[in-house]
């Protein structure tokens, strides 16, 4: 079992194979070897731990992405889908899903940093840009002569 | 003035805290949601485009967009747009920021050009400049597309003279109708001049595929680096010659397609053209035949494809083909829409046997001119093999030749009075003869899984039962698929047909006479001590269409009896209940089909076309 202890100062005990999901967490069990030491987590709350570990253990028996898994991403031949389950491990509030992204991202565990990039992609869908300000509180913050060049870029948008 | 990034960090410490959620996220993580948000595009469409839409969001978000070169690789531009935006603006911008990523370019016209009096700017004032833009980086594309009237391409083409394209792996010509320019039968003569040079660069070795729609391209300077090409001269005439031109140009290609309608030329050259590393040549609906084709002056010794549909052959061509080509394993040749040779067909000159060593696929699709050459051929190593249109005696003799055969499709192999003596097929597993029962007889297979058995399409007239109970009697333990089509077939022969098809798992029945009588053996279990009792106890997929004694009661009592039972099965039930079943009904379209029956089938969860007689009705109720 690993010792993982929040930026909150909350302890969460669980099995090698779920915290192994992280490859931050990973490395530093291989660094330390077997040892009770607790794992400090800084950047996470107990609250967000909690979800990100949900996830982790419900995934713990998949294969880890390998190079070629990430590798593909890059060449474009992700998609977009999202598992059934993930759809709804993701619906939570916007600050709790870019918590979520935030932790992922931290604790180095892709496929769900993966699901909340596509979450928040799948949002952005088709909304033209004041909605999307207005859907994540953006400020238009363009000098005028921006506002110039993006309106020709504007026309270019509109040839197909 | 501040940097984005840096100004987005600015940003996330002035705003409240319960509103600032999206700006917590570093840039390297809000490219990763834009990145994906691209990937929501079909690819039918340009990602970029929705991508700058998203880049008018914010400074911070316009700095990630433009300073990814990937989004900014894919390069479309639209000529009917010229006299409104200066396109090599458009294309300096992007080329601008796509750095050094590899360019995907399309240029196309979104609107065919009319004759117009309005028309303000000529396109042809746009496509130098843009030509000019686009060739500075012509080292760096990847694929070129260009759809425009044969004027405007080569204008284009005309700024690419003398450059070398090394990354260059796909180039696709589309010759369009210009109103204002005459028709493309005069467009697409003489050829489209192609003027890349042959790159100096050895390695990477990018195999370069080059499509051509509606022209025949030339190729004076880099010919060599082609090995796939694409020809479909449709829509206007051209000639053998500047067709075997091309090629000549390319001595090394690997790939050729033709399609179109080939006219007699002024002058043929009689020049053989040699392509060492040709494996597959595929022609589909030329018109022109004999001297005046393609077929006569082609060389190439590698063949292994050769694809020939719906165009003028003759057997003395194609018997050099196969005498040259000694790897030759994939063989079709078709002409469906054959009607006869206007005149006396050429003998073969040679009467020896050939045999086709390497041939693992052969298909034909045979007419009185063919017939001399399949005489003499002999195909030892065919695994599959498709005769149509074939004598009995010629199809017994190619079949015998074929011991090695998995896989045997007839249709139309017309019948003769003598008896032809049994072949053995011990590797055969599929078989598939439509209107073709008399060779039946003949062979002798102990291996089947997968048999059809049909009558001609849609003439109740082939009598399937006899030929059926043979056949069954002789492979009946391995059956698994068996599909019956377009015959008369007696209830009580079919039931005892599959009473010895114990592992049949899929099982087809369209437009028989079949009636409710074969459905009731299948619905209820017998009391047979021996087994499970179930007749076709492995059943799986049923495909029942349009059978003239089938009725919607026929089909509830068979659904009812096997789907209810599987999904409602108790523990001591379990091991003796037959699988649900999916697939396909189609009620013939003279039964009548009420409202309830209809439902009461898709209940079962199987899929049902909708029936004829309730759209009959359908202005009294629906």
């Amino acid at each position: 079992m690993v010792n993982l202890v929040t930026s909150d100062n909350e302890s969460f005990t669980v099995e090698k194979a779920v915290a192994s999901r992280s490859v931050l967490i990973k490395n530093m069990l291989e660094d330390v070897g077997e040892s009770d030491q607790p794992i400090p987590l800084p950047n996470v709350t107990a609250s967000v731990l909690k979800k990100v570990l949900e996830y982790c253990d419900h995934h713990k028996n998949e294969p880890m992405p390998t190079s070629e898994d990430l590798a593909a991403e890059d060449t474009r031949k992700r998609t977009t889908d999202i598992g059934e389950w993930d759809q709804k491990f993701i619906q939570v509030d916007q600050e709790m899903l870019f918590e979520i992204i935030l932790a992922a991202n931290y604790l180095d565990i892709k496929p769900l940093l993966d699901v909340g990039c596509k979450t928040v992609a799948n949002m952005i869908k088709g909304k033209t840009p004041e909605e999307i300000r207005k859907l994540f509180n953006i400020v238009n913050d363009f000098t005028p002569e921006e506002e110039a060049q993006i309106k020709k870029e504007n026309e270019w948008a509109e040839d197909r | 003035m501040q940097n984005p990034f840096q100004q987005g960090a600015m940003i996330t410490s002035t705003l409240a805290p319960n509103a600032r959620f999206i700006h917590r996220l570093p840039p390297e993580i809000i490219l990763e949601i834009l990145k994906a948000h691209s990937l929501f595009v079909p690819s039918w469409r340009q990602p970029v485009l929705p991508m700058i839409r998203v880049a008018h969001v914010c400074r911070l978000w316009r700095a990630i967009i433009h300073r990814h070169p990937p989004f900014w690789a894919t390069i479309h531009l639209d000529l009917y747009l010229c006299d409104r935006m200066e396109l090599d603006q458009k294309a300096r911008f992007w080329l601008a920021r796509a750095g050094d990523e590899l360019l995907d370019i399309t240029i196309n016209r979104s609107h065919t050009v009319e004759p117009n009096p309005f028309w303000s700017q000529p396109t042809g004032n746009c496509i130098a400049p843009l030509a000019g833009a686009l060739c500075e980086r012509v080292g760096r594309w990847r694929s070129f597309k260009i759809c425009g009237t044969p004027r405007d391409v080569r204008l284009f083409f005309n700024s690419c003279v003398g450059l070398a394209a090394p990354n260059l792996g796909d180039i696709t010509v589309v010759l369009q109708r210009d109103f204002n320019y005459g028709s493309l039968e005069v467009a697409g003569n003489p050829p489209l001049l192609i003027p890349f040079i042959q790159s100096s660069i050895i390695e990477p070795n990018v195999p370069l595929s080059i499509s051509a729609i509606c022209c025949i391209p030339e190729f004076p300077s880099f010919g060599a680096d082609i090995t796939q090409l694409h020809i479909e001269a449709k829509m206007f005439v051209c000639r053998g010659n500047n067709i075997l031109d091309a090629l000549k140009s390319c001595p090394n290609l690997e790939q050729f397609y033709l399609q179109g309608d080939l006219r007699p030329s002024a002058a043929q050259s009689q020049e053989f053209v040699t392509l060492p590393r040709l494996f597959s040549l595929e022609m589909d609906s030329l018109e022109a035949r004999g001297p005046d084709g393609i077929l006569p002056f082609l060389n190439a010794p590698l063949l292994r494809i050769l694809s020939l549909h719906n165009i003028e052959w003759i057997s003395e061509t194609l018997w050099r083909y196969f005498r040259n080509c000694p790897l030759l394993s994939t063989i079709s040749v078709r002409y469906e829409t054959y009607t006869g040779y206007d005149g006396n067909p050429p003998e073969l000159r040679s009467d020896t046997s050939l045999t086709l060593t390497a041939a693992r696929q052969f298909e034909i699709h045979g007419n009185p001119i063919a017939y001399p050459l399949l005489q003499q051929l002999v195909i030892p190593a065919v695994e599959e093999l498709t005769l149509r249109h074939v004598p009995c005696d010629i199809a017994h003799q190619l079949i015998a030749s074929s011991t090695q055969l998995c896989a045997l499709s007839l249709q139309k192999v017309a019948a003769i009075t003598e008896t032809l003596p049994p072949i053995l097929l011990p590797a055969l597993t599929s078989l598939k003869a439509r209107d073709s029962l008399a060779l039946l007889g003949s062979l002798r297979t102990s291996q089947l899984t997968s048999l059809t058995l049909a009558g001609e399409v849609n003439i109740l007239r082939a009598l399937l039962g006899a030929p059926l109970h043979e056949l069954v009697e002789r492979c009946a333990p391995s059956l698994i698929e068996l599909e019956l089509e377009d015959g008369v077939l007696d209830d009580d022969v079919l039931i005892a047909c599959l009473t010895k098809l114990p592992r049949l798992e899929i099982f087809c029945l369209r437009r028989c006479t079949s009636s409710d009588a074969v459905l009731q053996a299948l619905s209820n279990p017998s009391s047979d001590a021996l087994g499970s009792g179930w007749l076709l106890p492995r059943l799986q997929k049923i495909y029942i269409e349009s059978n003239i004694g089938i009725t919607p009661a026929g089909i509830i009592e068979l659904l009812a009896s096997r789907n209810v039972i599987s999904e409602n099965h108790d523990a001591t039930s379990y091991r003796t209940a037959p699988p649900r079943l999916a697939g396909r009904i189609q009620i013939h379209e003279e039964a009548h089909v009420t409202h309830d029956e209809f439902s009461k089938i898709e209940s079962f969860g199987i899929s049902m076309a909708f029936p004829a007689s309730l759209y009959r009705r359908r202005p009294s109720g629906i």
